[in-house]
C-alpha cells in the first residue's frame, strides 16, 4: 500500500484559532480512510488541506513524496477534488455541472459528452443530463456532484460528510458507489453516519479539538473507549436476563438487546427502526421510554428527531407523521423499538 | 438563445468601435482650428455663420469654437488648447499681448453695450447717458426701488460693466455689499452665468442689466425676455471685438498658419459681409457692425475715433512688437 | 399656462424625431459612442478589479472598499476639471492630444464609471457563496477560471454593473463639457447640447432634447432587459 499523503506536524490556524494540529498521518491508496468526531473537530480543515484548497499554517504536506506549496498546490487540485456536504451548482443544467471539470481541463466535446453520459450512470442518474442541478432532490444532487467528481476520475475523492442530509435510502446508493470507487482510488470520509464508516472504511481518523486522539483499524477504533457523537450508539454494561442481554448504557436507561453477550459492550439502534407515540402503547416492542424532543431537523420528506430520555436517541420518522402527530421541540413522546433492532457492535 | 444575445451585444459593440474609429479618423484628415470666445458671440449663433462661410471658402478646415468667456478663453488660449481668441475686452487683450502669448491682433467688429430693465423702469433711468443711470440705478438700489443684476464672471462684459461703475465714481466693493432697507438681501446681484442666463435672471427679477445688443435682440426676439432698451449709445458703451493669434513661439502647440488664415478671413471683404448682414433679416439691423468696412469706407468718423481712443494700444490696433508673420495684414 | 413648455418641448421633440433632423442623429450618435466606448474600457479595467478585491481578502480591504463606493458619485464637473488640466496641451498628459476629442470623453467617462463597476461586481461577488469559490478551485479551476466561473454565477449583479455604467455615462454633463467643449460637429452631445440650448434661451429645443435623451436611456435599458430574459 503506497503512500499518498504524508503529513508531518502540520497545523491549521484561522485567526489565531487553532483548527488543527495533527502530528504525522500517512494516508494511503487502495483503502478508504475514515475521519470521525465531534463538529468543529478539524474534519473539514484536515479534508481541504489535502484537497489543495487551504495550505497548513506550519508543517510539511507531503503529496506522492513532493511537497505541497503555494506553487504546486494547484497542481493537487488538479487530481484531488473534494466533496462537500451541501452540493453546490453553478448555472446550468446537470450537463453543464458535470461537465465543468472536463472542460477547463480542455477535453473535447466528444469525449465530454461521453464522460459525462458514464458518469451520470455511475451514480444511477441515467438521462439527468437536462436537468436544472438545482432543482433536484437533496440526494439525487449529492448524486450529481458525486458525478462531477468522479467523471474527472480524480487520484483522491475526499468526501466530507457526504450523507448528513439524506435519508437512508440514498445514503445507501451514495455509500454503495463509494464502496466500488474507493478500490481505485486513494478516499477519505469524513461523517457521522456510523453505518457507513464501518461499511466502506479500513481505517478510522478519530479526532477532537484539532488532534488525532485515536487512529486505527476501523474495527479497534469501535470497540474502544466511546464515541458520543456517533448516532445511537451507546456504551454500557450487559448482564444476561433469561439468556437476554439487557444493556444499562447509563441515566437510567436500559436496552433490551436480541442478543446474548455479559460485560461490557457498544450498542446501536437504527434511526428508523425507532417508532413514536404520543401516549404509553402497549406493543410487542421490548424497549420503550419516555422522553422529550430535543431537536428536529426537517430533512423534506422525513424528519430526524433527537429525543432525550435520559440518554439521546436520534430518530427518523416521516413528516406526515411529523405534523399528524403536531410534534416538535419540547414536545412528550414515547418511543419503542424491537430487541431485535439493537445491533451489537 | 444564450448564443444570440452574445451575438446582438457584440454585433453592437462592434458597431459603436466601428463607428468611432471612423470619427476619430475624420477630423484627422482635415485642418483643425480652435477658436476660444466669449459667450455673447457664441450664444447669438453668429459662430455657425462664420463657421460656414470660412468652411465653404476652404473645405479642408474645421474650426471649432470653445465658448468661455474673456478671461477663460484668454486662459485656454495660454495653456495651448485654443489656436486664437475671438474677445471684447481691450486691457485684457493688452495683457495677453503683453505677456508674449498674442500675436497679430486684428480689430473686427463693433457694437454698443445696453441697458435694459423692466418697462415700469422704477428708477426712472430711460434716456438717460450711461452714466447718470447707474448713479440712479445705485441711488434707488438701497431702498428696494431698483434691482441691478451682473454678469460676475470673467467676461469682457462684467469688465465693461466695472469700467463703466468705475467712471461714474461709485465703489463697486461698497454696492456690492448694501442690503436692501429692512431686508438682509442685496439690490447688487451677481449671477455667476452667461448672457443669455443673466438676461433671463434679470427678466425674472425685474431688474436692470448690462447687455451687448446682439444677445439682448437674440432673447427678445425668442420671448425669452420682457425688459426693454433703456440706455443706449455713448462712446462709454462701445464694444470691440478683436481677433488675436496665439504665439506660436511661446505656446509651440499653436496652429499659427490657419489661425492667421481665419483671421483673413474675418477681415476679407467676404468676413466682414457676414458680420454685415448677420441678424439683419431677424433684427432689422446688423449686430455685429463690420469693423474693416466701417473704417475703410470712413462712414463714421466719430465712432471710429472712439474705438482708437478705447481699442487701440500706442495708437494701433496692434503694435509692431506684436507683429509677426503677418505683414500684409496690417497693410 | 405652466405646461406650455413642456408641451412645446414634447412637440419638438417627436418634430425632431420624425423629422430625422440629422444634427439630433448625430449627436445622440456621439453621446451613444462616447457611453459605450467608455462603458468598454471601464469594464475592462473595472471587471477584474471588481473581482480581485471581491475575493480576496487583505488588509485594508474595507477602506478600499470604502473608497470605491465613495468615488460612485464623484461629481462629473470635478472631475472633468481635473482631467482637464491634466489633458490641456500644457498639462502633464498633453501629448496624448486627446482634449476636445471624442476618445478624451469616452476616456473622462470611462474613469467616471470605473467605480460604479468595480462597487457594484465586489459587492456582487462577495454575496455569493464563498462556497462557490472552493468547489469551482476543487474542480482544478486556476485563479482566472475561479475568477471567470464566479463572474458568471455572480452574472446578475455583473450586468448591473455594466448598464448602470452606461447610463450615467450617457447622462452626464461634466465631462463632456469640460473635456469636449461641445463643439459643434466634432464633440457636441446630447447633454452638452441641451446645456448649450438652455443657456441660448432655446427652451423649447433642450427640452426636446432632453425628452429625447431620457427616450433613448428608456429605450436600451428595455431592450437589455428583453435580451436578458431570452436568454
Amino acid at each position: 500500500m503506497e503512500s499518498v499523503y504524508e503529513l508531518h506536524s502540520v497545523s491549521k490556524f484561522y485567526d489565531n484559532v487553532r483548527a488543527l494540529d495533527v502530528i504525522s498521518l500517512s494516508i494511503g491508496t487502495g483503502e478508504i480512510t475514515g475521519v470521525i468526531g465531534r463538529s468543529g473537530a478539524g474534519k473539514t480543515t484536515l479534508l481541504k488541506i489535502l484537497a489543495g484548497l487551504e495550505l497548513p499554517t506550519a508543517g510539511k504536506l507531503l503529496f506522492k513524496g513532493d511537497e505541497i506549496d503555494r506553487k504546486s498546490v494547484r497542481q493537487l487540485r488538479r487530481v484531488a477534488t473534494i466533496l462537500f456536504q451541501t452540493p453546490l451548482f453553478l448555472r446550468g443544467d446537470v450537463y453543464t455541472n458535470v461537465a465543468y471539470g472536463l472542460r477547463i481541463r480542455n477535453h473535447s466535446r466528444e469525449s465530454i459528452g461521453k464522460m459525462v453520459v458514464e458518469a451520470l450512470s455511475l451514480v444511477r442518474l441515467d438521462g439527468f443530463e437536462d436537468r436544472d442541478a438545482r432543482r433536484l432532490s437533496g440526494g439525487e444532487q449529492q448524486r450529481v456532484a458525486l458525478a462531477r467528481a468522479l467523471v474527472l476520475d480524480p487520484r483522491v475523492l475526499l468526501l466530507d460528510e457526504p450523507t448528513s442530509n439524506l435519508d437512508r435510502a440514498n445514503a445507501s446508493v451514495m455509500t454503495e458507489i463509494i464502496e466500488e470507487e474507493g478500490e481505485k482510488r486513494c478516499v477519505v470520509i469524513a461523517t457521522h453516519d456510523y453505518e457507513q464508516i464501518k461499511k466502506l472504511a479500513d481505517r478510522t481518523i478519530f479526532l477532537e479539538a484539532g488532534r488525532i486522539v485515536e487512529v486505527g483499524a476501523t474495527d479497534s477504533i469501535f470497540s474502544g473507549p466511546l464515541l458520543a457523537n456517533m448516532e445511537n450508539v451507546y456504551t454500557g454494561v450487559s448482564r444476561l436476563v433469561d439468556g437476554i442481554s439487557h444493556v444499562d448504557i447509563g441515566n437510567g436507561v436500559e436496552i433490551k438487546a436480541a442478543f446474548s453477550r455479559p460485560g461490557r459492550v457498544v450498542v446501536h439502534v437504527s434511526p428508523e427502526d425507532i417508532i413514536l407515540s404520543k401516549g404509553w402503547v402497549e406493543t410487542s416492542a421490548r424497549n420503550e421510554f419516555k422522553g422529550r424532543i430535543t431537536a428536529v431537523e426537517d430533512l423534506g420528506p422525513i424528519a430526524r428527531l433527537k429525543i432525550d430520555t435520559g440518554k439521546s436517541f436520534t430518530v427518523q420518522i416521516t413528516k406526515r407523521s411529523l405534523i399528524d402527530m403536531g410534534l416538535n421541540v419540547d414536545s412528550e413522546v414515547y418511543l419503542s423499538f424491537k430487541a431485535s433492532s439493537v445491533e451489537l457492535v | 438563445m444564450k448564443q444570440r444575445n452574445i451575438l446582438i451585444i457584440a454585433v453592437v459593440v462592434v458597431i459603436a468601435l466601428i463607428g468611432t474609429s471612423w470619427y476619430m479618423l475624420r477630423p484627422n484628415q482635415k485642418e483643425n482650428l480652435i477658436v476660444s470666445t466669449t459667450t455673447s458671440l457664441y450664444e447669438t449663433g453668429f459662430l455657425d455663420v462664420l463657421k460656414a462661410g470660412f468652411e465653404a471658402k476652404y473645405p479642408n478646415y474645421n474650426v471649432s469654437f470653445i465658448s468661455q468667456g474673456t478671461g477663460l478663453a484668454i486662459e485656454t488660449a495660454k495653456r495651448g488648447d485654443a489656436d486664437m481668441i475671438m474677445v471684447h475686452d481691450p486691457n485684457a487683450e493688452l495683457a495677453f499681448l503683453n505677456g508674449s502669448y498674442g500675436v497679430d491682433r486684428k480689430i473686427i467688429a463693433y457694437n454698443f453695450f445696453i441697458i435694459v430693465g423692466p418697462q415700469s423702469d422704477p428708477a426712472g433711468i430711460k434716456g438717460l447717458a450711461p452714466l447718470d443711470a447707474l448713479r440712479k440705478i445705485a441711488a434707488a438700489g438701497p431702498n428696494g426701488s431698483a434691482l441691478w443684476v451682473s454678469r460676475g464672471d470673467n467676461s469682457g462684459t462684467y469688465s465693461k460693466e466695472k469700467a463703466l461703475w468705475k467712471a461714474a465714481d461709485l465703489n463697486l466693493t461698497q454696492i456690492k455689499g448694501q442690503r436692501i432697507s429692512g431686508t438682509n438681501n442685496p439690490w447688487y446681484i451677481e449671477a455667476g452665468a452667461g448672457m443669455t442666463a443673466t438676461l433671463q435672471l434679470s427678466n425674472q427679477k425685474g431688474a436692470y442689466t448690462l447687455s451687448d445688443i446682439a444677445s439682448f435682440l437674440k432673447n427678445s426676439k425668442e420671448g425669452n425676455i420682457q425688459l426693454v432698451n433703456l440706455v443706449q449709445g455713448g462712446k462709454e458703451m462701445l464694444n470691440v471685438y478683436s481677433a488675436i493669434a496665439v504665439n506660436p513661439q511661446k505656446v509651440t502647440q499653436a496652429k499659427f498658419e490657419t489661425a492667421i488664415l481665419f483671421i483673413k478671413f474675418l477681415v476679407s471683404d467676404e468676413g466682414q459681409n457676414l458680420f454685415g448682414t448677420f441678424g439683419a433679416q431677424d433684427y432689422g439691423q446688423a449686430v455685429f457692425k463690420p469693423w474693416i468696412t466701417t473704417y475703410k469706407t470712413n462712414s463714421d468718423p466719430t465712432l471710429i475715433q472712439w474705438v482708437k481712443e478705447y481699442a487701440f494700444f500706442n495708437g494701433t490696433e496692434c503694435p509692431d512688437l506684436y507683429r509677426y508673420k503677418a505683414d500684409d495684414l496690417f497693410s | 399656462m405652466s405646461w406650455q413648455p413642456l408641451l412645446d418641448g414634447l412637440r419638438e421633440a417627436a418634430r425632431l424625431i420624425e423629422t430625422g433632423d440629422r444634427e439630433v442623429i448625430e449627436i445622440t450618435i456621439r453621446s451613444l459612442q462616447t457611453a459605450s466606448l467608455g462603458t468598454l474600457m471601464a469594464a475592462i479595467v473595472g471587471l477584474p478589479l471588481g473581482v480581485l478585491i471581491g475575493m480576496r481578502s487583505f488588509r485594508g480591504k474595507r477602506t478600499v472598499k470604502i473608497v470605491f463606493n465613495s468615488l460612485v458619485g464623484i461629481p462629473t464637473v470635478s472631475l472633468g476639471l481635473l482631467l482637464y488640466i491634466l489633458l490641456s496641451h500644457s498639462g502633464p498628459l498633453g501629448f496624448l492630444d486627446i482634449l476636445y476629442t471624442v476618445p478624451g470623453i469616452a476616456v473622462g467617462e470611462a474613469i467616471l464609471v470605473i467605480p460604479i463597476i468595480v462597487s457594484f461586481v465586489a459587492s456582487a461577488i462577495e454575496s455569493k457563496d464563498i462556497q462557490l469559490r472552493d468547489l469551482v478551485r476543487t474542480l482544478g479551476a486556476s485563479e482566472l477560471e475561479t475568477s471567470i466561473a464566479i463572474l458568471r454565477e455572480a452574472y446578475s449583479g455583473v450586468s448591473l454593473a455594466v448598464v448602470s455604467s452606461f447610463n450615467r455615462a450617457f447622462a452626464e454633463l461634466g465631462i463632456a463639457m469640460m473635456i469636449g467643449a461641445n463643439i459643434r460637429g466634432v464633440t457636441r452631445v446630447l447633454t452638452t447640447a441641451i446645456s448649450l440650448q438652455s443657456a441660448m434661451g432655446e427652451i423649447g429645443l433642450s427640452l426636446a432634447l432632453s425628452f429625447i435623451l431620457i427616450a433613448v436611456v428608456l429605450t436600451l435599458n428595455f431592450l437589455i432587459s428583453f435580451l436578458q430574459r431570452g436568454g
